[in-house]
């Protein structure tokens, strides 16, 4: 994958994750609501048995504000049940969209690096370029200033590190750039 | 807004047929059913509109994100490499 397709891939994924998870954030507020509401109605039904309880209400009163109070609850239960549900449901979507957004992120990386190693290995190659010029350049200089000249290591000596990755194929070791 | 105009409907639609069954004039019905049908007309393609143009707007910053983290990206690359050495002037006559 390119860099620009893995990026349309992550920009595309941060912006299903912002939806799913306002998403959850609206359904859980929600929930909340119907909550407050089944609560508030419970407190409803707990004044209805306090006026009876001080008079202020016949029986047959307190009894049919309070049956209409308990079916409220009941509905609004059933309301928070489907809300819950659904709230679960978005903390899915979520959670799916989260994984996604690695995913678009990993691949991403694998991008950056692929692109990384071909300007690394453009730039190894002017290195190679680079040295071979210079050793060049020692031979015709050591020639002149009345140097031995004959041979490679009369003119340089490259290092045991180098000697083993050209003559045995060693990778050297690797080291953290600060 | 379309579930208040179907409920709407339903109800022109009933009162419709109450009134054709009732052998009363049914003009008046017929006019409310397709008002109320225009509405609905009208709500859908508000709606097809409201929507394309959040789809367009979702995909101009996405495709503005893109190029913001494909630019970072390149900028990290091209961070990351040293210089190229320079080459010194040839002695060879």
């Amino acid at each position: 994958m390119t860099i620009e397709a893995a990026a349309r891939f992550v920009a595309q994924s941060e912006l299903a994750l912002k939806a799913t998870y306002e998403a959850e954030v609206d359904a859980a507020a929600r929930a909340a609501q119907i909550a407050e509401r089944i609560a508030a109605t419970e407190r409803r039904c707990d004044q209805v048995r306090a006026d009876h309880a001080a008079k202020k209400l016949t029986d047959v009163e307190a009894g049919g504000l309070f049956a209409l109070a308990q079916a409220d609850v009941a509905d609004l239960a059933e309301l928070h049940r489907a809300a819950v549900e659904l709230v679960g449901h978005a903390t899915e979507q979520t959670r799916a969209a989260a994984a996604e957004l690695s995913r678009a992120e990993a691949e991403l990386s694998r991008a950056e690096a692929a692109a990384q190693f071909e300007a690394l290995s453009e730039h190894a190659a002017e290195l190679d370029e680079a040295l071979c010029y210079c050793v060049s350049e020692l031979s015709v200089l050591a020639r002149r200033a009345g140097r031995p000249s004959n041979g490679l290591t009369a003119v340089f000596r490259p290092s045991s590190t180098l000697s083993a990755m050209i003559r045995l194929g060693q990778i050297p070791p690797h080291r953290e750039t600060a | 807004m379309l579930d208040q105009l179907a409920g709407r409907l339903q109800a022109a639609q009933n009162r419709l047929r109450s009134a054709l069954l009732a052998g009363q004039p049914t003009a008046a019905h017929r006019q409310a059913v397709a008002t109320i049908q225009t509405d609905i007309d009208g709500e859908f393609q508000r709606q097809r509109q409201t929507d394309a143009e959040r789809d367009q707007h979702r995909a101009e910053a996405t495709t503005r994100r893109a190029a913001e983290i494909a630019a970072e990206a390149h900028q990290r690359i091209a961070a990351s490499i040293p210089k190229a050495p320079t080459k010194p002037r040839s002695t060879q006559a």
